[in-house]
């Protein structure tokens, strides 16, 4: 016989406000099979546990519903209380009465019914649940970290630091990403590189970290804890095993004219090429789309220059599958392209460049040492103008959202700026100064006062190309309320922080959400910044928003704990809502082998003593499924079940309605 | 006539198979289990019969007696090719002697049937009069097409005859005979009527090779070709399913790609 408990909570005045929470426990108590109903003010509380744990024991419940909010929030809460009073905590339900009643009408009566008809809904499931046991699954304990700038990098130096093993994969031929290309850095202007390469090199030489560069995630399968992930190695048409990185085959090249994409454009690179000189491999690929030799079968050079035989023309992509326990995300961004912007040039002026171009002028390893340059004729720019919010906040064009990061670039670069040309002007349109971060508006003053960059509060209309070379810059001081209009040697175009192209394509083999511009989704904003909705899928920088490196850095050591912590336990344990085959009912028509998700549902033999196959059914893998219930709503002869949610148990709800 | 009987013959002659299943020479075309090669002068074949004898491929006592040969117009031989996709034919064990009109096209394995299938029929579309039917369907308001379909519903009685004549109804516990819970009512009534039929005919969306098997059986004369008529226009249009070509092609409802379009997600 059914012995049910009910238990209806006011959550404060939340649920007590709109629905009389004692005349729901009064008719409870009196739905076949309940034996006691009571209410609360706080269900969740230590003396409201309490109640529950008391009345299991002394009442010998069979089962017991929880009137209150949504599952969502408290269902664990309240398992883990009737498993302590010793009752199988899958025999607990709850009844949403805050979400699905209280919050949502206003009509006292009125709800209370409703209220009184969910609580009915759930005496009638919960009479026929069954005891369930947690599923325990073995936990591989290997990350794989996507992307290889230092978001990447830091997450896998820190996982690797905790002991456990790191396949670090980087679409490019090196990792570093974007700080790589950064001169100096705010708020301290320390060197960029001299910051991060020594961390590149120590990813590459760590013992628990697999560097897999020139490589990108090709398919997923499984799930937390157990994931095969299949990596495409690109073709590099250099075999790293043999290559030195000596650099005569990319010194011989004959294709020289090559913009090379990590200077933005501003130097050039051979077909065979590393990408810059601090590259991690520092062993060269070749370009295939430039290379003569791929592509027509003409010159052949490298090959005959390299003295360890390493290159290669007949290599091919290769797919290698690794198992890993957890994935970290840390795809990064990638600037906004400003052609939008017709009245800025629409791409088309050289001497409008975007941030990158910028930081590449000012580094020292860049294209012209150092030294400020402008791209059409080589001279050093004397006045420049920098713009921000270049396509952020601005929905109609650009992207509404603020990119955070560039009101602190500019104030850098204007600073550099006018450390290395000091008789130049640095003039700064800007919406808002926005420096909030620990040194960041003292850096902003510093670059006014102490650097004299002169700040124009305003938008930029238009900027056109005069005959004599100059940029004629037509803005409006809105401070001082009237037009400005400035000729310009160079321009520089803070441009909006957008995702990386493909980033969506990841997102989705990995069961990660995105936002509407493609910046990936975290689980919950405030409380679970680092985690997805993926179960065991982390995220580390600027893939998820706009960020500048501490930012980027912290969330990549808090995406390391998350999965330090989750393979802390060498086993996983799971909900036990799983999907069972009726084998004597299933046609074996591979329906729900196709549509599962998760590779869940397999092919199974029936066999005989004798190993004799009988006949082929479908079956659910206890370790991956996750309780989707896909393969139960694609059966046509309804012969799967959802463990929790059984068609008995649904139907029973309905009829009960 | 005398080519299919030859060749039939031959196959049970040379114990390649041990029951041809075709269509009877006598009025109305009944079904014929020949099982020695003598029985193959009984056979026959022309555009009246309207059975689909893939059907006979998922029930017990045929699978019992493996390796089987069917006589198969090209409605039929898209059903063995849906029936090998679900994994229903143990391989090599169905072959399919091909007929159209009055013309025996030959013996075919299971890859034979889909290659034929693309050579000379991969253009097969529903025949004229039924879209006309359809057509005048659409026409109507939605009150009048619901009236339409109580009326037409009524009429059932539950014998299950459309189940039968269908060779993708394989279950051999079908969803209707389903009792705890009981999802939909067995009584010859109703809304129990609506359920059955409507479910019956979604069952075989991006499976049903529009044979007419199902309506010809049906006692009580229900126009069921409408409804499957019209989901196979829908899977068609919005999935670009053509079942019972692809011997490999994964369940309509039941796949999906990384492709698929997922803006409805942001
Ligand atoms: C002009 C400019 C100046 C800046 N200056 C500063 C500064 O002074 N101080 C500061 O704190 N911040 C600065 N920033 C911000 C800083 O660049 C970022 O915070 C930082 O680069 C973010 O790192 P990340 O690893 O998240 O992304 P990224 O640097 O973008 O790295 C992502 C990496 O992932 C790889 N990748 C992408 N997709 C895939 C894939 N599908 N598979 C495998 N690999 C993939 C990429 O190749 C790349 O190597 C500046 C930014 C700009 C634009
Ligand atoms: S960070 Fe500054 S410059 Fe960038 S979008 Fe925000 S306000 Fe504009
Ligand atoms: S419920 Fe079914 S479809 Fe979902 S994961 Fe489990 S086996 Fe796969």
């Amino acid at each position: 016989m059914a012995r049910i408990g009910v238990f209806i909570c006011h959550c404060g005045e939340n649920i007590g406000r709109t629905v009389d929470c004692a005349a729901v426990s009064a008719a409870a108590a009196k739905m076949p099979g309940v034996v006691v109903g009571m209410d609360y003010k706080y269900m969740c509380s230590d003396p409201g546990q309490q109640m529950i744990r008391k009345a299991i024991i002394e009442q010998k419940l069979t089962g017991v519903v929880v009137g209150a909010c949504s599952p969502r929030m408290h269902e664990r809460t309240f398992r883990a209380a009737a498993a302590e009073a010793g009752l199988n905590p899958y025999l607990l339900e709850m009844a949403n009465l805050r979400e699905h009643c209280s919050w949502v009408h206003s009509n006292q009566a009125e709800a209370t019914q409703k209220a009184i008809d969910l609580v009915r809904v759930m005496v009638a499931k919960v009479r026929r649940n069954r005891p369930l046991r947690p599923i325990r699954v073995p936990v591989e304990p290997t990350a794989l970290v996507v992307g290889g700038g230092i978001a990447g990098i830091q997450a896998a130096l820190d996982i690797a630091a905790g002991g456990k093993k790191v396949v670090l994969v980087e679409s490019g031929p090196s990792i570093g990403g974007h700080m790589a290309r950064l001169s100096e850095t705010f708020p301290t202007l320390d060197c960029s590189q001299c910051i991060l390469t020594p961390r590149m090199v120590e990813a590459a030489s760590h013992p628990n970290i697999t560097l897999m560069t020139y490589s990108e995630v090709a398919s997923v399968e499984g799930f937390v804890g157990n994931f095969t992930v299949t990596i495409r190695r690109k073709a590099r048409y250099v075999d790293p095993a043999k290559c030195t990185g000596c650099g005569d085959c990319f010194n011989k090249c004959p294709i020289k004219k090559i913009p090379n994409e990590f200077d933005a454009g501003l130097g050039l690179r051979r077909a065979i090429y590393v990408p810059f000189p601090q590259a991690v491999p520092n062993k060269p690929v070749i370009d295939a789309a430039h290379c003569t030799m791929l592509q027509k079968g003409k010159c052949g050079l490298c090959a005959k220059v390299c003295p360890r035989g390493a290159i290669d023309y007949q290599d091919q992509d290769r797919l290698e599958k690794v198992k890993v326990g957890a994935v970290v995300l840390a795809t990064g961004f990638q600037l906004w392209d400003h052609a939008a912007y017709g009245e800025y040039g629409g791409g088309r002026l050289r001497d409008v460049i975007d941030g990158f171009a910028f930081e590449r002028l000012a580094s020292a390893s860049g294209p012209t040492a150092g030294l400020i340059k402008r791209p059409s004729d080589g001279k050093e720019p004397k006045t420049v103008v920098f713009l921000q919010c270049c396509g952020s906040r601005d929905d109609k064009v650009g992207k509404k959202y603020c990119s955070k990061i560039c009101c602190m670039y500019t104030a850098k670069h204007a600073m550099l700026y006018r450390h290395k040309v000091h008789d130049g002007r640095a003039v700064v349109f800007y919406m808002d100064v926005r420096a909030a971060g620990k040194g960041y508006e003292e850096f902003v003053r510093r670059a006014i006062e102490a650097d004299g960059a002169e700040y124009v509060r305003g938008r930029v209309s238009r900027i056109t190309r005069r005959r004599d070379g100059k940029l004629v810059v037509l803005g409006a001081d809105t401070l001082a309320g009237r037009p400005v209009t400035i000729d310009a040697d160079l321009v520089v175009l803070a441009d909006a922080v957008v995702p990386r192209p493909g980033s969506e394509k990841l997102a989705q083999l990995f069961g990660v959400g995105y936002d509407q511009d493609g910046f990936y989704s975290e689980a919950h904003p405030k409380l679970r910044p680092v985690e997805t909705a993926a179960a065991g899928v982390f995220l580390a920088g600027a893939c998820q928003a706009p960020k500048d490196i501490p930012e980027t850095v912290s969330q990549a050591s808090a995406a390391a704990a998350k999965v330090l912590g989750l393979f802390a336990k060498p086993e996983l344990e799971r909900e036990p809502v799983i999907a069972r085959v009726n084998r004597t009912t299933c046609a074996h028509c591979r329906a729900c082998i196709s549509a599962c998700p998760y590779g869940a549902a397999k092919d199974f033999d029936i066999v005989d003593r004798a190993g004799k196959v009988l006949r082929a059914v479908a079956d659910v893998n206890e370790g991956l499924c996750q309780g989707c219930g896909t393969c139960a709503s694609v059966c046509r002869s309804h012969s799967v079940d959802l463990d929790g949610f059984t068609d008995e148990q649904i139907h029973a709800e309905l009829n009960a309605l | 006539m005398k080519a299919l009987r030859e060749a039939a013959e031959k196959l049970l002659r040379e114990k390649r198979v041990s029951l041809v299943i075709g269509y009877e020479d006598r009025k109305g075309r009944p079904a014929f289990f020949a099982a020695k090669p003598e029985d193959c002068g009984r056979l026959a074949y022309d555009a009246s019969c309207r059975q689909n004898l893939a059907a006979y491929l998922g029930k017990p006592e045929i699978r019992a007696r493996l390796p089987v040969a069917v006589v198969a117009p090209p409605a039929v031989l898209r059903s063995i090719v849906v029936l090998t996709a679900e994994s229903q034919l143990p391989p090599g064990q169905v072959l399919a002697l091909a007929v159209d009109g009055d013309s025996f096209l030959g013996t075919f394995d299971a890859a034979g049937v889909a290659e034929l299938l693309r050579a000379k029929y991969s253009t097969l579309a529903p025949e004229p009069a039924l879209l006309e039917r359809v057509q005048g369907l659409l026409q109507k308001s939605p009150a009048e097409r619901a009236a339409f379909w109580e009326a037409e519903f009524s009429k059932c009685t539950r014998c299950y005859a459309c189940r039968a004549a269908c060779p993708g109804c394989y279950c051999s516990r079908c969803i209707v005979e389903k009792n705890a819970p009981q999802w939909i009512s067995t009584a010859a009534l109703g809304h129990g009527n609506y359920t059955w039929s409507v479910m019956r005919a979604f069952h075989q969306s991006g499976r049903c090779t529009l044979c007419g098997a199902c309506e010809a059986a049906c006692p009580q004369g229900l126009p069921l070709m409408l409804l499957n008529a019209v989901l196979d226009r829908e899977a068609l249009e919005e999935f670009g399913s053509r079942p019972g070509y692809d011997p490999e092609a994964k369940p309509l409802i039941g796949s999906w790609s990384a492709d698929d379009d997922h803006s409805y997600m942001r």
